[in-house]
């Protein structure tokens, strides 16, 4: 299965980057294509991170915290989580004239979608978070993400590696 | 690497999908309608906020509450009819109540102990020392289910097992400390009945700074590289609208593994700018080390202000007992003694006309590096009801009474109307434990007498082994009490130390030594010494208003001999061979005893505070009187020679105590003139040390306010005196109370201490010792 994920994942990325202007991001993120790390991420959900990237996770004081970057830091996807159910807003802090939407995949009884907007930072402008939309106003926050125009197809596709844990 | 990684993954996250989003406030992350009111300038906690920051931080350390009414922000006194203006703010501080409830084991095994707890408090009392806030163990209490006791607690199993709302103490700081649990955690401010605890795993609680940080949280600070509304940028930008919206935290990238063990970060991690972080990793609210944690910004100190002074709007309710406001007198009694057992010497504060005249103590810990900090504050529930006028702290004593290997207290209430009966005096004892001191045996004069109005039994009290049996006995003094068919004369009472309890065991009066006058005021002042070198302590009561003989009313001293069966009658002493008899000389107003001259007996200091000594006017005078194994002998009379000048109501001697304060293995003399104008000062009350030797207490130093605050007319400095040797260093260390001080700027005469370190040279202003 891991197996599969990786090529999966290799193809992808050969494809989305294309668009790359970043020969630097490219082959950052082909490096990674060989060795990969399938991460648990909210007890119920696999996330493949390419093996390059840095990985920051633990428990502190009062949270669970999960980080991810990628060398060049173009890709930061982290989360921080309570000790219970955190009401963490998906939309209320994103700039709405700049709300974007992406939907990455459909689950049986959802879709994960990632809402992001254009912040206009110099180096990683694109702010979002990923979620799984069960209905218009049932969700479940997953991710944050902070990457940059160019790099944002390359996370799209990561977050495309997030499957849920049947158990 | 990868499995390790995997595997701490797997060990952290178990926490069930929640498809809503729940309207609960999140703990230790703020919920979107925290952060929605925050990110509203026009919301109640921004619009405090700013309110708050129109005082500076060191003037905020004494409000006491806010109020919102009529659209406008208002500083609550209770303490003065005197209206603040901005920029004046009142005196008061803040010791916060903690209710710490334990779970253990359903037969009572397993749980963090109490010690762990208070050490824990104790550092979390450091962090916010700068803020005047003094947390306490209020109470314990145990939650006793193996069930629960083995839970691994997230919020569902919090709700369903710990019933917050049901086992929450009204009007405290709740906080649940469990065994298993994923997390700490604490609630944002809220009137959610469920949100007002915090919740403590147990191994967090033994780390340097998990505490300090959860409170930090209960009081509406946020992580410092908090994200939920966005993240910080380093160049601050966006600090009000991101991160944890307040601006003088540095941008944040979260400092776990980032942070190495000298506190120095060494992460280089970049912001959305492509700017590098430079975080604090000494901030509280940062995931940066435990132990690097110490410090909290001055936006976050404001944050932590507005959200305690409007308390009763966010959480509907203000601590009980959280305010000093209605402290006064604190200073007016003392004792030592270590009451956990640890090594190091604790002490005890009293403020008898706290809150109306009910009376409180506050107790202050000796630790291994320092000098104590404040552990708690007793009052009488546990033994009694806190009335009006009952004067709880009048007179402080202490020892081992159980013979426990730790030191118990004795809080002398001479305005307490025992039972149905009138208000005769009453006397509360607390038993030392490694925690804190619990309430143990109230006493009053049944066995020994009967309680009658105006006895003022509690109004002094001394602590010796009289009878040699190892355990401490405590001796009260009645000085209003008519002994049998005789006139209001006083009275002394004895209790027997033992395992379980004091035990009544002898009244005395001055049969066999004198004849019982009224107005003698016999056990006045107590105190007790080995005076005659047989191992036993011997007592020597002061009687201030005794005409002796045919002399007039000058006062007298008369002492009881200590053996295994009782304290017999062995002297009357007055002011012949150092002196005259003089009305209204107040001969043994204060007593102390102290090995002055090295000679392994100790001898007696008698303070004589209206005395006139020579043709200098009515100034105050001490006797000294040398210990033998037949008599007190008179040795040497002392006035302010050397150090000042006699003048008109300085009360030279009306407070006394004894220590090594130079460490040269003989004590020295402290004697406290509360009435003295020091220099060009007002009457403040100044201190003159006396420093031991084998031919004389010769005089040493004077010592005032100055190097810890200003001298101030009726501050009463020098009222109270006690020594001990609270630093380890074997030098004593003095105390001096200044029960009428002003604290800061404050209107109110709560009272003030004064701490000065013991040296061989001198002793030099140390710190004061706030209510």
């Amino acid at each position: 299965m891991k197996l599969i994920l990786s090529v999966l994942f290799c193809i992808s990325i050969v494809f989305a980057n294309t668009q790359c202007s970043s020969h630097a991001t490219k082959s950052a993120l082909v490096s990674s294509i060989q060795k990969d790390s399938l991460v648990t991420i909210h007890e119920n959900f696999n996330i493949t991170i390419p093996q390059s990237f840095i990985i920051n996770s633990g428990t502190g004081d009062d949270t669970h915290f999960f980080e991810t970057r990628n060398k060049d830091e173009s890709i930061v996807v982290s989360y921080e989580k309570g000790g219970g159910r955190p009401k963490i807003p998906m939309t209320a802090y994103i700039n709405k004239p700049r709300l974007q939407f992406k939907t990455l995949k459909e689950f049986d009884d959802g879709k994960l979608v990632l809402a992001y907007e254009d912040t206009g930072a110099s180096f990683r402008n694109v702010s979002g978070k990923v979620y799984i939309s069960y209905t218009e106003t049932e969700s479940f926050f997953l991710l944050d993400v902070s990457t940059t125009t160019t790099q944002l197809e390359n996370v799209l596709l990561l977050l495309k590696t997030i499957t849920k844990i049947n158990n | 690497m990868k499995t390790n990684f995997l595997l701490t993954l797997v060990l952290f996250l178990f926490f069930g999908i929640a498809k809503s989003q729940e309207t609960v406030s999140c703990v230790a992350q703020p919920s979107q309608q925290h952060v929605t009111a925050w990110k509203n300038p026009n919301s109640v906690f921004n619009k405090r906020l700013q309110f708050v920051k129109n005082y500076s931080i060191e003037n905020l350390k004494n409000v006491e509450k806010i109020q919102f009414q009529n659209n406008n922000f208002q500083l609550i006194q209770k303490s003065s009819n005197k209206s603040p203006q901005r920029g004046e703010l009142l005196g008061v501080v803040r010791n916060i109540p903690i209710v710490a409830h334990i779970l253990r084991r359903s037969n009572g095994t397993g749980g963090i102990s109490e010690a762990d707890i208070q050490a824990s408090i104790d550092r979390a009392n450091i962090t916010y020392e700068s803020l005047n806030m003094r947390f306490f163990i209020d109470q314990v209490k145990y939650i006793d289910s193996s069930t629960k006791y083995n839970t691994t607690y997230g919020l569902d199993e919090e709700r369903a097992g710990l019933s917050v709302s049901s086992n929450n103490v009204a009007r405290k700081l709740n906080i649940y400390f469990v065994q298993n649990s994923s997390t700490s955690w604490a609630n944002f401010p809220s009137s959610n009945a469920n949100e007002q605890h915090i919740l403590m795993k147990n191994s967090h609680t033994r780390n340097a700074s998990t505490l300090a940080h959860e409170i930090g949280h209960w009081f509406d600070l946020w992580h410092t590289h908090e994200t939920v509304a966005g993240a910080e940028l380093v160049n601050q930008s966006n600090c009000s609208s991101a991160g944890d919206l307040i601006c003088d935290t540095a941008a944040d990238p979260s400092l776990s593994g980032r942070v190495n063990s000298s506190c120095t970060y060494t992460g280089n991690v970049r912001d959305a700018n492509n700017q590098f972080y430079t975080p604090d990793p000494r901030n509280v609210m940062s995931y940066a080390p435990k132990v690097c944690r110490t410090r909290f910004s001055n936006g976050q100190i404001f944050r932590i202000q507005s959200a305690y002074l409007g308390m009763e709007s966010d959480r509907g309710y203000t601590f009980d007992g959280a305010t000093n406001g209605v402290v006064k007198g604190f200073g007016s009694a003392f004792a030592i003694g270590d009451f956990n057992g640890d090594g190091y010497q604790d002490y005890a504060i009293g403020a008898k006309n706290s809150a109306n005249n009910e009376g409180r103590v506050f107790i202050y810990k000796g630790r291994a590096n320092g000098f104590p900090i404040y552990a708690q504050t007793l009052d009488q529930r546990g033994l009694g009801t806190n009335e009006q006028g009952d004067l709880f702290g009048a007179s402080l004593a202490a020892g081992d009474f159980n013979g426990d290997g730790k030191d118990d207290l004795a809080i002398g209430l001479p305005g307490e109307a025992p039972g149905s009966d009138p208000k005769s005096g009453f006397v509360m004892t607390f038993k030392g434990t490694a925690g804190n001191l619990r309430p143990w045996q109230g006493i009053d004069q049944k066995g020994l007498g009967t309680n009658e109005n105006g006895d003022l039994f509690g109004a002094s009290l001394a602590v010796g082994d009289f009878n040699g049996d190892g355990k401490d006995d405590l001796a009260v003094g009645l000085p209003g009490e008519a002994p049998g068919r005789d006139p209001k004369s006083g009275f002394v009472m004895t209790f027997k130390g033992s395992s379980s309890s004091l035990r009544p065991w002898q009244g005395i009066d001055q049969k066999g030594l004198g004849t019982n006058e009224s107005g003698d005021q016999f056990g006045a002042a107590l105190t007790s010494g080995d005076f005659n070198g047989d191992g036993k302590d011997d007592l020597a009561v002061g009687l201030p208003g005794e005409a002796p003989g045919g002399d007039p009313k000058s006062g007298l001293v008369m002492t009881f001999k200590g053996s295994s069966s009782s304290l017999r009658p062995w002297q009357s002493i007055d002011q012949k061979g150092l002196g005259t008899n003089e009305r209204g000389d107040l001969f043994g107003a204060a007593l102390t005893s102290g090995d002055f001259n090295g000679d392994g007996k100790d001898d007696l200091a008698v303070g004589l505070p209206g005395e006139a000594p020579g043709r200098d006017p009515k100034s105050g005078f001490v006797m000294t009187f040398k210990g033998s194994s037949s008599a007190l002998r008179p040795w040497q009379g002392i006035d302010q020679k050397g150090l000042g000048t006699n003048e008109r109501g300085d009360l030279f001697g009306a407070a006394l105590t004894t220590g090594d304060f130079n460490g040269d293995g003989k004590d020295d003399l402290a004697v406290g003139l509360p009435g003295e104008a020091p220099s060009s000062d007002p009457k403040s009350g100044i201190v003159m040390l006396f420093k031991g030797s084998s031919s004389s207490l010769r005089a040493w130093q004077g010592i005032d306010q100055k190097g810890l605050g200003a001298n101030e007319s009726g501050d009463l400095f020098g009222h109270a005196l006690i020594a001990g040797d609270f630093n380890g260093d074997n030098k004593c260390d003095l105390i001096v109370g200044a029960p009428s001080e002003k604290p800061g700027n404050s209107p109110v005469t709560s009272g003030f201490s004064f701490l000065y370190k013991g040296g061989s040279s001198t002793i030099t202003p140390q710190q004061g010792v706030k209510p």
